[in-house]
C-alpha cells in the first residue's frame, strides 16, 4: 500500500464531518457568548437578591483617590463597617488590565464590627468604572485552606467574596454591597475583577477629573504581582435556596462532573485488553462525598460537596479547565443543572442556586390488560430548566429511568418543563409518551402492546446452523403521492442460528446476509411466525472489469476509485486506484469475487489537498464522477468504461508584502454575486512555497479567496485550461490628479485595476476638487485606471508604485478628435443617428486590455452626414453608426494625444 | 493572517463571523478529537471547549494568532489534562457500562467502530511525538511547518517523523485496512 492509499484509509476511519447536533449546540453556546459581547455587562441576578447595604461608597473610594496627599483614606459602610486605606497606599488607573489592586501599604476592613486585617501585596491599583466584585483571598493561603480550617467550612471567606460588592456607575457615583453576614478572621487580601469593558471604562475615565491618575508610572514589579495573582487556585462557592421563598437549602448535595466520559470508556477497554477481571468501581471512593450518577453522568463520574446550614458551600478542587456540568440536588427539588464550567469559577462570583419544588410523576408499564410488565425498559429525555442569568444554552439530556421489577417508576423534574418517555420491552411495540410536569404529584401508566415478530433459524443447504447471519426487515409505508417512510430493523443469529427479529411495519422485505454465503430476500414473509427457517445458498461471486479513459480517450492511471454496494445490510466498500494491468494495458481496476449485487462506483481524485500530491508534482485534472447500478453476476465478469471529463484547473502562488512566498490558506467558492451566499467548492492550504494548486474544477465563474475571503479574486475556468491567480506580493498606491482642459476634473469616479493571470483586482475610489484620487493597496507595476465623469471617460495606464509620490503624477485629459463622416447608405432626414465608439487594442493597450475593459461609449450624434467625437485617447478605435436596421462601420487610429484625424465609415 | 479579520469581526461579537469560522474549521477539529479519545460525546465535548474556549479567551489572543492550530492545541492539552487527572486518581469506574447495557449497538456503526479503534490503537502505539504529528497532519491537516510551531521541531524533522510513522502504520495495519 503506498503512503497515499494508507493516508486515505488512516483519513476514512473517521466520520468526515461534526454531527449536527453538536453544530447547533456550539453555535446555539456561542450566539449566547456573543451577545454578551455585544452588550455592556451587567450584574448578575445574585447580587441584586442579596440583602445588601448600599452606599455611596464608590464615590468614597474616588475622594480618595483625588487627595493629593498621601493620608487615610475612609470607605464608611452602614452598619458600622470600614475600609480603611492605609497612609502610603496609592494608586494607578491601568486601563489594559481587568483587576483592581493596591499599590503599597494595606487596607483594613473592619466588617460586622469584628476586625479584620486586609493586607495588600506591593502590586498596583488597576481602578476603572463600571461593575466589580471583590473577592478575598487568604494571605499564604491561596486556596483559602487556613480559613476552611478554621472555620470547619470555609464560609468566612466565602461570604466575604460572594456576598461584598462594589459597583462603580457611570456617573462617578457608585455602591459597595455587603451582606449582613459577612465576617472575616484571617488576613486577607481583596482583588476587585471588574468585567473587561475596555472600550466603555476607557471613555468615562477620560471624562472624569481623577482620570489624570492615569499618568502615573507603572511600577516594574507590577508585572510579578499580577503573575501571583493569577495562580490562586480555582474554587467554586454559592448558596443554595428556595427560588420561591430564598430559605436556604441545608444538605443539598453539590456536584460537579469531572471526568469526561471518555476517559472512562478508555480505562474500560485497558482493563479488559489486560485480561483483569471485570473491576468494581464505587462512586463513594471518590474524594469529596459519594453522589450518585444521574442523567448524562451516566457514564460520567460526580464530585461534590454539601450545602450548610446556611445553604453555602464551596469546593476548591477544581482541575483546571475540566469541569463539565454543575448540578445540585435536593430531596423534594428540581435537579438544577448548569452546563459547562461555571464562569463563576474564574471570575470569583458566587453561584446561586435557586431551587425549584419538583413536580413527581409515578407510573407503571402495563399491558393492554392492565398487567405490568416486567423487564421493561424506560427512558426519559427532558430540556433541563436553567435557572442562571447568564444565559447558558439549555440542553437535552436523556436518562434511563429505573423501574421496579413490577415495572413501576418514578420521577422527579422541574415543574413547567416536558419529559418524553421512551418504553420498550421485549415482545412489545415501543411506546412514547410525554408529559408536561406540573407541581405536585401526577400519576401515568404507560400501555405497551404486543409486537410482530419473525423468528426461526438459518442454516446453509446441508442444513447446518449459520451463527452471525445479519438479518433485516425493510417496511416500506407509501404515503401521500410518492412519499416513502421507509424503517428497518435488523439483528444477528445467535450461535445455534436462531433470529428473532421484531417487525416494524406492514409490506415487509426480509434480507439475510452472511460474508460466506449469498444473500436471500423474502417479499412479504408474513408476520408472527416462529418457523420461518432462512436457508442460505453458497456464495458465488462475479467480478468486475473496467477502465477509466479521459475525454481525450487516453486511459488514466492513479484514478482514485470507490465500490460500494448498494442495499447491503451491512454498510460495505472497497476503494483501490487505476494502474495497468497484467497484459500491459493502462488506466484498469479490478475486482474479484465481488458477490451478487447492484454496486455503484465512483472515480475521484484525491480530497486531501496538498498530501495528496503525487511525488512528481502532477495532479490528476478531471471531474469525479459516479456510476450507479452495476449489476455483479456469479460466475460471469462485468466490464465497464468510464470516460472522466476534464477539468480546468486553478494554481497560484501567495506572497507577503516583502514579496517573499507565505503560506496561506486559500478557498475556492461559487459566487453569488446577487444574493451573497458564496458556496465552498473546496479548500487548501498552501506548501511551504506559497502554491496551491486546485485541479478537476468543472468549467465556471469561480472566486478564489485567501483564508476565508480576505482576498478574493473572480476567475473564470475553461475545460482543460489552468488559470493562475497569485495573490499578495508588495502592495503601493497610485496618486494622479486629473485635468481636463486645464481645470482640475472633480467627482469623476475612477477604479483602478490590476490584471493578474486571468483576474482582475480593482479598488475604487474618485477624484476630489482638486482633481487628484489615490488608489491604495494595489500590487506593483502598472495599473489601468478607469476614470469616467458625465461628459466622457477614458481608460489609461498607471504606474503603482511602492513610494507615494508627494507630487502627483499629471493626467490631462487627452485631447484627440475624430472628425468622421458617413457614406454610402441613404439617411433618413428625421431621426437622429446614434454613433458609437470603441477603443480596439491600441498602440499602448494592444494585447493587455481585457474584455472587461473595453471602453465603449456613446460619442453624440449626427443630424447630417457628419459628426465630430473630442477628448480621445491614442489608440485604435472602431466606429459604429446605426441607421435604421443597418450598421455602418469604420475604424481609425489616433497616434497622439492631440491627433486629429478624418475617418470614413460605410 | 486571513484569521485576524475573522477573530476582530468575532472580538465584536458578529455572530456571522463566528459561524463562518466554525464551519471552517470544525470538522478537522472534530475529526481530529475523535483520533484522541475516539468518536462519540467525549471528542464532541473536546470540540466544544475548543470553540467556546476561542471565544472566551479571543481578547487573549495575538493578533497575528492562527485560529486552527490555536484549535487543534486546546483539544490536545484538554485531552492530556483530562488522562492526567484521571491518571491520578487512577480508579476505573464500573458505570460504563450501564449506559449501554440493553441497547444493541447499531450494526452499521459496529463494523466501522472496530475499524476505528484498530486504527487508533496502531497510532496510539506509535512514539508519542510521531503519533502527535501524524494526527496533526492526517487529521487535523497542518502542514508540516505549523506541526513544527506545535511539536517544537523544524518542518524536516516533522516530515521524517511522519514518514516512519507511515511506515509503522503499514506494517500494523496494511493487511488489516487494505482489504475489506
Amino acid at each position: 500500500m503506498s503512503d497515499h492509499e494508507l493516508e486515505k484509509n488512516l483519513g476514512r476511519s473517521l466520520p468526515k464531518a461534526t454531527p449536527e447536533s453538536l453544530d447547533r449546540r456550539i453555535l446555539a453556546a456561542a450566539a449566547t457568548e456573543l451577545k454578551r459581547r455585544r452588550r455592556p455587562r451587567r450584574f448578575g441576578k445574585w447580587a441584586v437578591a442579596a440583602a445588601v447595604l448600599a452606599l455611596i461608597a464608590g464615590g468614597a473610594l474616588w475622594r480618595v483617590l483625588d487627595q493629593d496627599a498621601p493620608g487615610i483614606g475612609r470607605l464608611e459602610l452602614a452598619d458600622g463597617a470600614v475600609f480603611v486605606l492605609d497612609a502610603d497606599t496609592d494608586f494607578e488607573i491601568d486601563r489594559a488590565l481587568s483587576r483592581l489592586d493596591l499599590k503599597r501599604g494595606a487596607v483594613r476592613a473592619e466588617v460586622g464590627r469584628r476586625p479584620l486585617e486586609v493586607r495588600f501585596p506591593r502590586g498596583r491599583l488597576e481602578l476603572r468604572r463600571g461593575s466589580a466584585t471583590v473577592r478575598v483571598v487568604v494571605e499564604g493561603d491561596p486556596e483559602m485552606s487556613a480559613i476552611t480550617r478554621r472555620l470547619g467550612l470555609g464560609a468566612a471567606a466565602v461570604s466575604l467574596a460572594a456576598f461584598v460588592t462594589i459597583q462603580l456607575h457611570d456617573d462617578g457615583e457608585g455602591t459597595v454591597q455587603v451582606e449582613d453576614r459577612t465576617e472575616l478572621v484571617a488576613p486577607a487580601s481583596i482583588e476587585i475583577a471588574i468585567p473587561s469593558d475596555s472600550s466603555r471604562s476607557a471613555r468615562v475615565l477620560s471624562e472624569d477629573p481623577s482620570a489624570a491618575r492615569s499618568e502615573l508610572v507603572e511600577e516594574p514589579e507590577a508585572a510579578a504581582e499580577e503573575g501571583e495573582a493569577s495562580e490562586v487556585k480555582p474554587y467554586l462557592f454559592g448558596r443554595v435556596e428556595d427560588k420561591e421563598t430564598g430559605e436556604p437549602i441545608a444538605g443539598a448535595e453539590v456536584m460537579f462532573s469531572v471526568y469526561p466520559e471518555s476517559d472512562l470508556r478508555a480505562m474500560l477497554r485497558e482493563n479488559w485488553r489486560d485480561g483483569s477481571s471485570r473491576v468494581s468501581y464505587s462512586l463513594d471512593e471518590l474524594e469529596g462525598k459519594p453522589m450518585s450518577v444521574i442523567a448524562r453522568g451516566a457514564t460520567s463520574d460526580l464530585v461534590g460537596t454539601t450545602s450548610d446550614d446556611e445553604g453555602r458551600f464551596l469546593y476548591r478542587e477544581f482541575p483546571p479547565n475540566s469541569t463539565q456540568a454543575l448540578v445540585v440536588r435536593h430531596q423534594g427539588y428540581a435537579p438544577y443543572v448548569l452546563n459547562g464550567r461555571p464562569s463563576s469559577i474564574e471570575s470569583g462570583e458566587a453561584v446561586i442556586v435557586e431551587m425549584v419544588r419538583s413536580a413527581t410523576v409515578t407510573g407503571q408499564l402495563v399491558d393492554s390488560t392492565g398487567r405490568a410488565i416486567r423487564g421493561g425498559d424506560l427512558l426519559s429525555a427532558l430540556e433541563w430548566a436553567i435557572f442562571l442569568s447568564d444565559g447558558d444554552p439549555v440542553r437535552k439530556i436523556s436518562a434511563r429511568v429505573p423501574l421496579g421489577s413490577d415495572g413501576t417508576f418514578e420521577l422527579e423534574g422541574t415543574p413547567g418543563t416536558k419529559i418524553v418517555l421512551d418504553a420498550q420491552a421485549e415482545g412489545f411495540e415501543s411506546a412514547r409518551r410525554s408529559v408536561f410536569l406540573r407541581p405536585g404529584s401526577q400519576h401515568i401508566d404507560i400501555t405497551l402492546t404486543p409486537s410482530s415478530f419473525l423468528s426461526g433459524k438459518v442454516r446453509n443447504v446441508s442444513g447446518e446452523p449459520i451463527a452471525g447471519a445479519w438479518i433485516e426487515v425493510t417496511s416500506v409505508k407509501r404515503r401521500l403521492f410518492f412519499e416513502e417512510a421507509k424503517r428497518t430493523a435488523s439483528v444477528q443469529s445467535d450461535e445455534e442460528g436462531y433470529y428473532r427479529i421484531g417487525i416494524v411495519g406492514p409490506d415487509i422485505e426480509l434480507i439475510a446476509e452472511h460474508a460466506e454465503y449469498a444473500t436471500i430476500r423474502l417479499e412479504d414473509p408474513g408476520v408472527d411466525r416462529d418457523d420461518l427457517d432462512l436457508v442460505l445458498p453458497p456464495l458465488e461471486t462475479g467480478s468486475l472489469t473496467g477502465l477509466v479513459k479521459g475525454a481525450d480517450g487516453a486511459p488514466l492511471e492513479g484514478a482514485s476509485i470507490q465500490l460500494y454496494r448498494s442495499g447491503a445490510v451491512q454498510y460495505w466498500s472497497v476503494e483501490s486506484t487505476t494502474q495497468t494491468a497484467d497484459d500491459g494495458t493502462p488506466g484498469r481496476f479490478r475486482y474479484d469475487a465481488l458477490r451478487e449485487g447492484t454496486y455503484e462506483l465512483t472515480v475521484q481524485r484525491e480530497t486531501l489537498g496538498e498530501l495528496d500530491r503525487p511525488e512528481d508534482g502532477t495532479v490528476p485534472n478531471f471531474i469525479d464522477i459516479t456510476t450507479e447500478d452495476i449489476e455483479i453476476r456469479p460466475g460471469k465478469e462485468t466490464e465497464i468504461e468510464i470516460v472522466v471529463a476534464v477539468g480546468g484547473s486553478i494554481f497560484g502562488q501567495f506572497f507577503d508584502e516583502s514579496g517573499n512566498p507565505a503560506r496561506a490558506s486559500v478557498s475556492l467558492f461559487v459566487p453569488d454575486l446577487i444574493g451573497g451566499k458564496h458556496k465552498m467548492v473546496t479548500y487548501s492550504q498552501t506548501d511551504d512555497e506559497g502554491r496551491y494548486n486546485f485541479s478537476g474544477v468543472p468549467e465556471g465563474t469561480y472566486a478564489v479567496t485567501r483564508g476565508f475571503g480576505s482576498q478574493i479574486k473572480i476567475v473564470q475556468v475553461k475545460e482543460g485550461e489552468s488559470v493562475e491567480v497569485n495573490f499578495g506580493g508588495r502592495l503601493g498606491e497610485v496618486h494622479c490628479e486629473v485635468f481636463f482642459e486645464g481645470q482640475p476634473l472633480q467627482k469623476a469616479s475612477v477604479s483602478v485595476g490590476r490584471l493578474e493571470g486571468g483576474s482582475i483586482e480593482s479598488r475604487e475610489t474618485g477624484t476630489g476638487v482638486d482633481g487628484t484620487f489615490i488608489a491604495k493597496e494595489l500590487p506593483l507595476g502598472p495599473a489601468l485606471a478607469r476614470i469616467v465623469h458625465p461628459e466622457n471617460e477614458q481608460t489609461i495606464w498607471v504606474e503603482v508604485s511602492s513610494n507615494s509620490p508627494a507630487v502627483p503624477e499629471h493626467i490631462d485629459w487627452p485631447s484627440g478628435r475624430i472628425r468622421g463622416r458617413i457614406e454610402g447608405a441613404p439617411l433618413p432626414s428625421d431621426v437622429p443617428i446614434e454613433v458609437s465608439l470603441i477603443a480596439v487594442a491600441g498602440q499602448v493597450l494592444e494585447g493587455k486590455i481585457p474584455a472587461d475593459y473595453r471602453h465603449i461609449a456613446i460619442v453624440g450624434s449626427t443630424d447630417g452626414r457628419t459628426f465630430e467625437v473630442h477628448h480621445l485617447a491614442k489608440g485604435r478605435y472602431r466606429i459604429r453608426a446605426k441607421v435604421g436596421e443597418r450598421t455602418l462601420e469604420g475604424t481609425c487610429e489616433l497616434f497622439g494625444e492631440q491627433d486629429v484625424v478624418e475617418a470614413v465609415i460605410r | 493572517m486571513s484569521d485576524a479579520f475573522w477573530i476582530e469581526a468575532i472580538r465584536r461579537g458578529d455572530e456571522r463571523a463566528f459561524e463562518a469560522l466554525y464551519l471552517e474549521y470544525k470538522d478537522r477539529v472534530y475529526r481530529y478529537a475523535c483520533s484522541m479519545s475516539g468518536v462519540g460525546p467525549a471528542a464532541e465535548d473536546l470540540v466544544q471547549d475548543a470553540f467556546l474556549g476561542f471565544l472566551r479567551n479571543i481578547d487573549q489572543l495575538r493578533p497575528n494568532a492562527t485560529v486552527l492550530p490555536y484549535l487543534l492545541r486546546s483539544v490536545r492539552n484538554r485531552h492530556i489534562d483530562q488522562k492526567r487527572s484521571f491518571a491520578s486518581r487512577g480508579r476505573p469506574l464500573e458505570t460504563a457500562t450501564r449506559a449501554t447495557a440493553g441497547v444493541p449497538a447499531p450494526p452499521d456503526q459496529s463494523w466501522e467502530r472496530e475499524r476505528h479503534d484498530l486504527i487508533q490503537e496502531a497510532i496510539d502505539s506509535l512514539p508519542p511525538d510521531q503519533a502527535d504529528v501524524v494526527r496533526l497532519r492526517l487529521f487535523g491537516k497542518l502542514d508540516y511547518a505549523a506541526i513544527g510551531e506545535e511539536v517544537s521541531a523544524p518542518a524536516a524533522t516533522v516530515r521524517s517523523r511522519y514518514r516512519s510513522a507511515l511506515d509503522s502504520l503499514r506494517q500494523r495495519l496494511g493487511r488489516t485496512i487494505g482489504d475489506v
